[in-house]
């Protein structure tokens, strides 16, 4: 109080640069705003509407106008969006996004624990390059890779094995690129490079004088995975399988490209829009994305947990 | 020094006790082997693809060897664009991406930065954010929007469109693919937040902005003269962030009934085309590779340039 012409000055110039810096974040949060927060929140919306021109019916409508159509707010969508085909779906991609996360973070583990535990530092480096690549070649190449190579008529290792072993990848190996363990296959060539990618650094923080005081203290190899590795890198491994999951859960590209009538939510969301916006059936559509955003919201915080308890031991 | 210590630990250990190193030493053996069979099986799984692709590419139909895949790659058309066509198409919608990225994260990110650390976290989450809603369900969004938007289904031809509609549809054009553009900058954030965050935190961006100022730089100058060029890695590294981003987005593309982008392009081409396809996707990853690798010398060298 006794400078107070001192810290009226300063004051002023802060109150001066204070809402002035403060609207330098406008753009951005205009930009979000627009573009991303109010599409979202359209699905909430539309999510719980239907436009119906006739009461009683309860089918999606294909209406050709809609000029006495009422829009109300039901639960109808959400009703429909686990019925029938669209719970196929769902059941589906769950349980293509859990074999592929659980199956991607065993071999990427494994890997990575191979590649961080090999001296060649050459061979690092070529690994992790490499696993940054793959882990985001996922879409329409890397579908067409493996059409090329598991093709049941034309992949170059179906007739491989057909003309030189007399073995039917399909038929006796039980591999159908088009059907779900194909598809496994080919998500684990994206989803254990970036476990490789997410493991990689957690397992190079293991300090080597962990290992040391362990031996030194008795223990053998087995002890000390099981009892100094495994706790320090449990959490950092299950936040990896949830992100190979939600990772997983989302894709639809590549799916699409091998087998566009696979019952996936992806390509469900894709079949009800069926490409036209302006059709009728965003609603249900919504409902089925909001279906997605329950299960991958969740998983995301989780891993982000994860993460931030992994980072207290492996800094 | 650890190092150092535990090479001395082992042999010293050799020499008394010897029969734990050699329990040791068969360990480090099997770990050997146990490690070139991941890595081997590994290779097969990953480069197997990419050579058994290439033979596909190459084989006709008697078992000889053909080259018209290669030949057809330029002349090929999905009905729309050839791959000239689909290239510059999705070229022009990453510049106009790394555009709008850069113009809007890196003023915003220095602002946080310099002026409202405070503002870090809540800035931080919204860029984040994209990672929980998967592309598919933001392009739901959009068309949700879009048929909010439009006139009814069937209405006379006359009726007026709001104006949201009319900059929609502005916006969605074939000709400028605007729409695209500006949900690929949402895509891309959580990405390109991150890498300008470590170019920004590795520079000392208030000392030198402040200098900047002192010796009379007006904010144009500390920005364009003083911390771009510092930062120019991380804005390279985000500008091919959005370039791969975009090269590969099929998804929104596709749903929002785009044809010429390039994995649309290539998702789209006559069944009868597979060995171009094939032949596409071998050289798509290969080329990535290249990219990265290039970025990743840029990246090293830089530091060490700057150290001398």
């Amino acid at each position: 109080m006794t400078d107070s012409h001192e810290t009226g000055g300063t004051g002023s110039t802060r109150s001066r640069r204070v809402p002035l810096a403060w609207l330098g974040l406008t753009p951005f949060l205009a930009y979000v705003t627009l573009v991303f927060l109010v599409p979202i929140g359209f699905i909430l919306f539309e999510a719980f509407r239907r436009t119906t021109t006739t009461g009683a019916t309860r089918d999606p409508v294909t209406q050709q106008f809609v000029k006495h159509s009422e829009t109300t707010f039901t639960l109808d969508n959400i009703h429909d969006s686990l019925q029938g085909i669209y719970r196929t779906s769902l059941v589906t991609s769950v349980k293509l996004s859990a074999i592929t996360a659980i199956l991607g973070a065993i071999f990427g583990l494994l890997l990575a624990t191979a590649v961080v535990s090999s001296s060649s530092a050459f061979l690092r480096q070529v690994v992790t390059s490499a696993a940054a690549v793959t882990a985001n070649f996922g879409g329409i190449p890397l579908a067409f890779l493996f059409i090329a190579t598991l093709d049941a008529n034309s992949g170059i290792v179906t007739l491989f094995l057909q003309d030189h072993f007399g073995i039917s990848l399909q038929d006796d190996l039980g591999l159908q690129l088009p059907e779900l363990s194909g598809l496994s296959l080919v998500y684990l060539y994206f989803l254990i490079p970036l476990m490789v990618l997410v493991m990689a650094p957690a397992l190079e923080g293991l300090k080597p004088q962990w290992a040391e005081a362990a031996e030194n203290l008795g223990a053998s190899r087995w002890t000390y995975w099981r009892l100094v590795a495994a706790p320090v890198l449990l959490p950092s491994f299950l936040g990896a399988v949830l992100l190979l999951f939600c990772s997983a859960f989302s894709a639809y590209a590549t799916a699409y490209a091998i087998n566009s009538a696979f019952p996936l939510i992806t390509i469900r969301i894709d079949a009800v829009l069926s490409g036209n916006v302006l059709a009728g059936q965003g609603n249900l559509g919504a409902a089925l994305a909001l279906l997605m955003i329950v299960f991958v919201l969740p998983l995301t915080v989780i891993y982000q947990l994860l993460q931030r308890r992994t980072s207290r031991w492996l800094a | 020094m650890t190092a150092g210590l535990g090479d001395v630990a082992g042999p010293a250990d050799l020499a008394v006790t010897p029969r734990r190193p050699s329990a040791a030493a068969r360990r480090s053996r099997n770990g050997r082997y146990g490690r070139w069979l991941i890595l081997t099986v590994a290779g097969i799984y990953f480069l197997g693809p990419l050579i058994a692709a290439i033979a596909f590419t190459l084989k006709d139909s008697q078992g000889g060897i053909t080259f018209t895949a290669y030949r057809d790659i330029f002349t090929t058309s999905n009905g729309q664009t050839t791959l000239g066509g689909a290239l510059v198409y999705s070229l022009l919608i990453s510049a106009v991406t790394i555009v709008i990225t850069l113009g809007l994260m890196l003023p915003t990110q220095l602002l946080v930065h310099l002026r409202l650390p405070g503002w870090r976290p809540f800035v931080e989450t919204l860029t984040l954010l994209p990672l929980v809603f998967p592309p598919i369900v933001l392009v739901v969004g959009v068309s949700n929007v879009y048929a909010w938007a439009a006139p009814p289904t069937g209405a006379a031809a006359g009726t007026q469109e709001s104006a949201i509609f009319h900059v929609l549809r502005f916006l969605r054009e074939d000709s400028h693919p605007l729409l695209l553009a500006l949900l690929y900058v949402i895509l891309a954030m959580p990405f390109t937040y991150r890498a300008l965050d470590s170019g920004i935190r590795a520079i000392d961006a208030q000392t030198l902005s402040e200098a900047a100022r002192n010796l009379g730089a007006g904010w144009f100058t500390v920005l364009f003269r003083v911390l771009m060029p510092c930062l120019r890695t991380a804005l390279v590294n985000a500008a091919f962030l959005c370039f791969a981003l975009v090269m590969g987005e099929f998804t929104i593309a596709a749903i929002l009934l785009y044809t010429r982008p390039f994995p649309v392009w290539l998702a789209q081409l006559p069944t009868t085309s597979g060995q171009v396809q094939a032949a596409i996707s071998v050289f798509s990853l290969l080329l990535v590779e290249v990219i990265l690798l290039v970025l990743g010398a840029l990246n090293v060298r830089r530091p060490a340039s700057r150290k001398e």
